[in-house]
């Protein structure tokens, strides 16, 4: 019995953890413009997210060593520290976008100004980096997210036209007055938004943090093939409500409260205080996340100890780094720079950088000297490769559209 | 120096670049003290190359990014005795190696500076990736460099690996017949078809310039694949959680 | 969207020293109709927030915000637009598209007020003609095509 508790607990809290403020902003901005015509898209990066992350969780349950950890001993120093590079700056553009979410959610509730919530945020951040237990964050932060299901209770209360929506899923009807340029360029940042890079660094990560063993691969399956997908669902329905209620008007979504507005729409206000505890939970969440993941990558390049399985004296050089991060994010919120387009350029960036990440990955998955007799299958080595082959074309046209678009006008 | 030597993968043959540099470092309970960032060899009295010690730090690591800007570097900052060396782990503190390297201590103290600079005292990273010519043609670079234990000398340089691309760039699939995904393996051993062994014996070395002269029979690197099973991960042990 | 188009902008307004940018008429057009479609979005989007605030559906502190990120996000809009000097031959589109975009800041500054103040009464009125508005703006882009 306990067991199946932990089980539900894991699945739960992945399902209410998947989400980000790149995910909700993204895919409220295409289901205002475009319908369903992107999920597809959608499907396609959960898919891969299941694929990867299953590998890197279980690189981390049997050898016990992170997949980050990992690139500098196969790839060399040089072209580690090109991916520590990326990786920790498109991870640290994200951590900003996430402490930014969280001040724009509590404007929300509040009307105090974002600006003046972001100090409040990033000292709560740090605090729960520091010294809060790894599995309390993850676990309360993962249930509390799952109030956005809120989204799916909406989108169902709409009653839209369920055919017309299957339609344009698999038709992949593309608006009249939309460009192809644009629906490449928001397919590549959905696809970036669903695949983030840090996630499969952190899935692995919180499996050393967990102590994961061999014996612990069901479970951690369980998570990824039944938790990811429902949280991408999650996705779908904030893509879906948007575009029940926001397209027909021509509401273009380019705020936090424009997402929040099919809630209210169906719900009501209870509705839009669920949905906001959802904006809140999701995004303090995912700046955690995010925050460890800078850390992580920095100690496991170096090769210092990280993580808060052991006490902070002991890991000195991690804990600075997560120190020093929160500051620099606050600093450059503080500028008043707008959170939501720091969202927008680090999906993009977020595609580009996902070759350097999903490879090692792939690679290691592999070597029966990290994972013993679980190495990958066929099938998932020619899934990973097809993906490999996906994800080299969206980094390829990642900035090439940004740029020919005008980050999607 | 007759201590026990190393277990785990020390007890074969081993190509230095692929299985022990970048290697995570951890202490007898699981603390992680650092990555190898380079290696020690020392130049035994018949002239052999034995490794005798694992150098951590940034003074080991930033050669190998940027080896021109590094002595640059070194020649700009003012000397100071011990300033540009790096931390050194005796091999004999080392116990075994598996997927990492374990050590028999704990961390504290398990990596003092090394000794001043000796002239018997080299760096694998000196050699790795030194351009090789082959009866005075170019003929690559130093890929790996694969050492043997022999008893009571300890770890014996015994062979070079050359061929293009930079050190570790076959990424292990050289070594393992039937490693996946086969797309990977493919490009990766159509990268390296040219790349061939040589026995050190064959080879001049000039540790100034960085440069490998050698002649003599050599055989391709394609015939070498690992004739045991792979040993996995290794145990595992981490600190508690206090 | 257009936070990236104004950051551009005020990038070159600061070097070419507040000289406005001199662009083609097709490509003046172009700027026009998108500054129209991001009003009838935000335009939409105060609309939509007065009718969800008098049915008690939203929460008042998010109608408020809402309200004046429509308000900023507007006036980005409109000062864009008209950062560029009218090529030759649009004067009449210009002096409509001016007009269009002036009624729009005034009306969603209207709507932010009753929301703050939390005059219901004025709701459905000041919606009405965002709507109506609205119908504008989309027939004026419709003929700049």
């Amino acid at each position: 019995m306990k067991r199946f508790f932990a089980v539900a607990l894991g699945i739960l809290t992945a399902i209410g953890g998947f989400v980000d403020i790149g995910d909700l902003v993204t895919n409220a901005q295409v289901g205002a413009r475009f319908g369903l015509a992107i999920a597809p898209v959608v499907v396609l990066g959960v898919i891969g997210i299941c694929l990867f992350a299953e590998m890197s969780g279980r690189v981390a349950a049997v050898s016990g060593r992170a997949t980050f950890d990992l690139v500098r001993e196969r790839l060399g120093p040089r072209i580690g520290l090109l991916n520590l590079a990326g990786s920790m700056g498109v991870t640290f553009l994200t951590f900003i976008a996430e402490i930014g979410g969280v001040a724009l959610s509590l404007q929300l509730v509040t009307s105090v100004h974002e600006l003046l919530w972001v100090p409040f945020v990033a000292l709560a951040v740090w605090l729960l980096l520091w010294r809060a237990k790894f599995s309390a964050i993850e676990n309360v932060l993962g249930l509390l997210g799952l109030s956005l299901i809120v989204f799916a209770v909406a989108l169902w209360q709409l009653g839209p036209d369920w055919g017309e929506l299957a339609h344009q899923a698999v038709t992949v009807d593309k608006p009249a007055s939309e460009s192809w340029a644009t629906w490449c360029y928001y397919g590549v940042a959905l696809f970036g938004a669903a695949m983030t890079p840090y996630e499969v660094f952190f899935f692995s990560s919180g499996g050393v943090e967990e102590r994961w063993t061999a014996k612990d691969l069901g479970v951690m399956r369980a998570n990824v093939f039944i938790g990811f997908p429902l949280g991408g669902l999650l996705s779908l329905a904030i893509a879906g409500s948007a575009a029940v209620v926001l397209q027909p008007h021509g509401i273009a979504v380019d705020t936090l409260g424009e997402t929040a507005l099919p809630v209210a729409e169906a719900l009501g206000k209870i509705g839009v205080a669920i949905a906001v505890l959802g904006f809140v939970a999701a995004t303090f969440g995912a700046a955690c996340e995010t925050g460890l993941s800078v850390g992580y990558s920095f100690a496991q390049y170096v090769g210092e100890q990280w993580g808060k399985y052991v006490r902070p004296q002991a890991a000195v050089a991690f804990h600075t780094v997560l120190l020093l991060i929160t500051l620099a994010a606050a600093g450059v919120l503080l500028t008043g720079v707008d959170p939501i387009v720091v969202t927008e350029v680090s999906v993009v960036f977020s595609a580009v950088a996902l070759p350097l990440t999903y490879f090692p990955i792939l690679v290691i998955a592999n070597d029966p000297d990290y994972v013993g007799e679980h190495v990958n299958g066929r099938l998932t080595n020619l899934l990973g490769t097809v993906y490999l082959v996906l994800i080299l074309v969206a980094a390829v046209a990642a900035i090439p559209l940004m740029v020919v678009t005008g980050m999607g006008q | 120096m007759s201590a026990a030597l190393p277990g785990g993968r020390f007890e074969d043959e081993m190509d230095l670049a692929l299985h022990l540099l970048d290697r995570q470092v951890q202490d007898a309970e699981g603390a992680l003290v650092g990555k190898v960032d380079d290696v020690e060899l020392t130049r035994a009295a018949d002239g052999a190359l034995v490794v005798s010690g694992l150098l951590l730090g940034a003074n080991a690591l930033l050669p190998r990014l940027w080896r021109r800007g590094h002595e640059l570097w070194v020649a700009a900052a003012p000397q100071r005795p011990g300033q540009h060396v790096p931390d050194r782990i005796d091999l004999a503190l080392v116990e075994r190696l598996d997927s990492g390297v374990r050590l028999r201590t704990r961390r504290a103290g398990s990596a003092p500076p090394a000794r001043a600079l000796d002239p018997e005292r080299l760096r694998l990273a000196l050699l790795l990736g030194s351009p090789v010519t082959y009866e005075g043609e170019p003929a690559g670079r130093v890929i790996d460099v694969r050492a043997r234990p022999e008893g009571e000398r300890g770890l014996v340089v015994r062979e070079l690996v050359v061929g293009r691309g930079g050190p570790g760039s076959m990424l292990g699939y050289d070594r393992k017949a039937d490693m996946g995904p086969w797309a990977i393996a493919t490009v990766v051993r159509l990268l390296h078809r040219g790349s061939w062994v040589v026995d050190i014996g064959q080879c001049a070395i000039d540790w100034t310039h960085g440069s490998v002269a050698a002649r003599g029979p050599r055989r391709p690197l394609s015939q070498d694949r690992e004739r045991r099973d792979s040993r996995g991960p290794g145990k595992r042990v981490q600190p508690g959680e206090d | 969207m257009i936070r990236v188009r104004v950051a551009v902008c005020c990038a070159l307004l600061a070097l070419t020293g507040c000289v406005p940018s001199e662009p083609s008429a097709p490509d003046w057009r172009s700027s026009a109709r998108q500054a129209l479609e991001d009003t009838v979005s935000e335009v939409e989007t105060v609309a939509l927030v007065l009718d969800l605030e008098s049915g008690q559906r939203l929460l008042g502190s998010a109608a408020q915000v809402a309200a004046v990120e429509s308000e900023e996000a507007l006036a980005k809009a409109e000062q864009t637009l008209s950062s560029q000097q009218p090529p030759a031959g649009t004067e009449r589109d210009d002096a409509a598209v001016s007009d269009l975009l002036g009624r729009a800041t005034d009306l969603v500054r209207e709507a932010r007020i009753a929301l703050t103040a939390g005059d219901e009464g004025a709701y459905d009125d000041v919606r009405g003609r965002l709507l109506d508005l609205s119908d504008d703006l989309e027939a004026e882009r419709a003929e700049l095509r």
